[in-house]
């Protein structure tokens, strides 16, 4: 008793450093760590996706057995941070971005990595892969070219972009088109990353990738307006008026309508000709992910877990359903088109890769950690 | 738990990160600037605070000779504790005051931290949130994203060159050695220990904070650090003392650095410059132990040595006990031209509030000497 004493005695001048450490600990764990939100991706041997923060998986979605993950439990070296970028597919490869900056491609029979490219700063938006090119931005506001076989840098291209790139690079036709915080949309040649336009139209910065649609691109942006290019020149078309808060999920465009989710928790529905609202539908918290049109109903989810049902015509809600656990990512179709996938993470149910029925908004889980 | 989230979010949050986008767009889209300009704005609304404490600490200096007084007078620990605190307490006085300031700081550290990391948006996570946090003013909105880079700086990363842990180690440090000057060494042992605990840990401990949290955070650390060396220039005039003599270098020399005592208590006498003591001598021998030096004392108060040699130059010059050999006279003291010397409230010749102490390094010098 007295030794102990004489410990708390000694420890006594250290408990106003212990205290700062307690408080600032808690403080700076307040903010959130960089959590990831790929959307599930289809795949002729499954489905990837990321149950577990900062690994990739492919499951199966009808035995629910995870077939491989990457990094693997043995890889201690391999650290993601997170997954943001929504994977790229071919018959052989799947092709990443880590938020540590790295482009990965591993087997996709086994996981196994075939490459990795380090682009030095964290990488938020999707990978593309044209042809024998995989196209990827990062948060250097750097576009990069890689050779899908080999993951060498493609001579040539030097695209610089004046922030980071966060979205998804598009291709459509010979023309890759990149959105970036900076405000700007640019369109490069696909042969060579030779420069084609710039739009300078908006007054906030774009997170949104952008939707090519019957010759025209629709991008949302941080100044709350959805806009209208026309994709050859670059040219704005319209621009919509403001929502109360920005745009971060790329639009989803049919020949008349462009619908975009924005993060004052609503739905838009915007003409085509003109960007005039046609409709609009509060569901809840921020709309960060695309959503879908599948079956003549349009699913939006928004970052709670509230997952909604609208006729795409008037806006009117058909069902609404609570998913007790955050949506990451997009809204993606099923492999027969008759559904839609999303991946939640954490709340009441946890991690899962769940399938929802557009018609009544039935949630069937796929697959879970 | 809600209502302070509620409070720390509209209260704090809210408005400390709109008000340092508004300083972003005024100084030119400059990050780094508007964080110069927000603390130093920071340090003013706290300044009322801050001179409070610091008029405490003056008044705390002022109580050295009665508080030496009871060092001597009572030998017995416990009631020379009570009687230092009821000296406090007649006097109105916080030993701990020094800390307050800080203490007080720590929600505006974690606020500002949180801030930098929302306005900057680092993460998607950050800028989603950053939506939800900023006024609908459209002048406000079109700031986003804020430009990260400011000299040399990714305001929204560490900074990996250690420029700035470095220099919030030396501002930090400095700083504390300025507002410890006035009393720490020369309060009781316990707040001595913990402000010398604290001169040195948390000038470590915020030096490594720097390394790992975005380097905007350790740019506000050390602008305010440095604004505090200000102040305490404007309202102490570093005590009178030569910037050299603050950081205890006057008479260094490489060869008397001794490490190891950087984390020891202080010396009561101790003085910048001195001699380092092994820790653990505090002055005070019990019966049979055998202090350095070998001489065993027999349960008295035993004042630290602080140098063989009697001290700092300046000490000496103020004790009259210049180095000396057996045998050799004694120097007459030498007052320095051009600075006072002080008589305090016990009537003694060179024992200045600040200094304290001096009547231990002659005894200690005295104890060598016979």
């Amino acid at each position: 008793m007295k030794s102990t004493g004489l410990i708390l005695r000694r420890l006594r001048p250290l408990l106003p450093v212990l205290l700062l450490l307690v408080v600032l600990g808690a403080g700076c764990g307040a903010i959130a760590a960089p959590q990831g939100w790929a959307a599930p991706v289809l795949t002729s041997g499954g489905v990837l996706t990321t149950l577990h923060k900062g690994k990739l998986a492919l499951v199966d979605p009808t035995s629910k057995s995870t077939k491989w993950e990457f990094p693997s439990a043995s890889d201690k070296k391999t650290k993601l941070q997170g997954i943001y970028s929504n994977p790229a597919v071919t018959d052989t490869q799947v092709v990443f971005g880590g938020y540590n900056g790295h482009v990965y491609a591993l087997n996709l029979s086994d996981g196994s990595q075939k490459w990795e490219y380090n682009t030095h700063s964290s990488i938020v938006g999707g990978v593309v892969i044209a042809g024998n090119t995989v196209i990827a931005g990062n948060s250097d506001g750097n576009v990069v070219a890689l050779d899908l076989d080999k993951g060498t840098p493609k001579p040539g291209w030097n695209i610089h972009t004046g922030e980071r790139v966060w979205s998804t690079p598009v291709i459509d036709a010979d023309t890759v088109y990149v959105t970036s915080l900076d405000r700007k949309v640019y369109a490069y040649r696909l042969a060579d990353g030779s420069h084609v336009w710039t739009d300078s139209s908006s007054k906030g910065a774009i997170a949104a990738t952008p939707e090519v649609v019957n010759g025209h691109i629709y991008f949302g942006a941080f100044d709350k307006h959805l806009y209208a290019l026309d994709k050859t020149s670059g040219s704005q078309l319209w621009q919509s008026p403001p929502a109360a808060n920005w745009f971060w999920a790329q639009a989803v465009a049919s020949d008349s309508t462009v619908y975009a989710g924005s993060l004052d928790g609503t739905i838009y529905a915007f003409s085509a000709q003109d960007g005039s609202v046609k409709w609009s539908q509060k569901l809840g918290d921020s709309v960060r992910g695309r959503p879908a049109l599948v079956g003549g109903t349009l699913v939006v989810a928004d970052r709670t877990g509230r997952v909604a049902g609208f006729d795409p015509a008037d806006g009117t809600q058909k069902w609404k359903t609570e998913l007790n656990s955050t949506a990451l990512g997009d809204l993606v179709l099923t492999a027969d088109k008759n559904a839609v996938m999303l991946v939640t993470e954490g709340g009441k149910d946890g991690s899962r890769l769940v399938q929802i029925d557009p018609a009544k908004g039935d949630v069937t889980v796929l697959a879970t950690p | 738990m809600q209502l302070i989230g509620f409070v720390w979010n509209q209260i704090l949050i809210g408005p400390a990160t709109n008000f340092i986008i508004v300083l972003d767009r005024l100084l030119f889209g400059s990050y780094g600037l508007a964080i110069i300009v927000f603390t130093v704005l920071l340090r003013l609304a706290t300044l009322p605070l801050t001179l409070r404490q610091m008029n405490s600490s003056k008044k705390m200096s002022t109580l050295q000779p009665k508080l030496q007084e009871i060092q001597k007078k009572y030998s017995d620990p416990k009631r020379r504790s009570e009687e230092t605190m009821k000296l406090y307490k007649s006097e109105g006085v916080n030993p701990a005051g020094c800390l307050v300031p800080t203490l007080i700081q720590f929600p505006i550290w974690i606020a500002l931290y949180q801030v930098i990391r929302i306005t900057l948006g680092t993460t998607p996570e950050s800028l989603i949130d950053l939506s939800h946090r900023l006024y609908p003013w459209s002048f406000l909105q079109q700031a986003v994203p804020l430009t990260s880079h400011f000299l040399w700086l990714n305001l929204g990363a560490p900074d990996g060159t250690l420029v700035l842990p470095v220099l919030v180690f030396v501002t930090m440090w400095l700083q504390q050695k300025l507002t410890m000057t006035q009393t720490a060494m020369q309060g009781n042992a316990q707040t001595a220990q913990t402000n010398q605990m604290m001169l040195w840990f948390l000038p470590l401990l915020f030096a490594y904070f720097s390394y790992s949290v975005p380097s905007g955070l350790a740019l506000y650390w050390v602008i305010t650090n440095i604004a505090g060396i200000t102040l305490n220039y404007f309202v102490f005039d570093w005590h009178g003392k030569h910037p050299m003599e603050i950081l205890g270098l006057r008479n260094f020399k490489l060869k008397n650095l001794n490490p190891a005592s950087m984390f020891a208590p202080p010396q009561r006498g101790a003085r910048s410059g001195g001699r380092p003591q092994p820790a653990g001598a505090n002055g005070r021998v019990r019966n049979g132990a055998t202090p350095r030096g070998g001489r065993e004392v027999i349960e008295q108060e035993t004042p630290t040595p602080v140098q063989r040699n009697g001290g700092t130059a300046r000490q000496r010059q103020r004790n009259g006990t210049s180095p000396q050999r057996r045998g050799q006279p004694k120097a007459p003291p030498v007052v320095r031209p051009g600075r006072q010397v002080n008589q305090n409230q016990t009537g003694r010749l060179g024992s200045d509030p600040a200094d304290g102490g001096s009547d231990s390094e002659t005894r200690a010098d005295d104890g060598r000497g016979a």
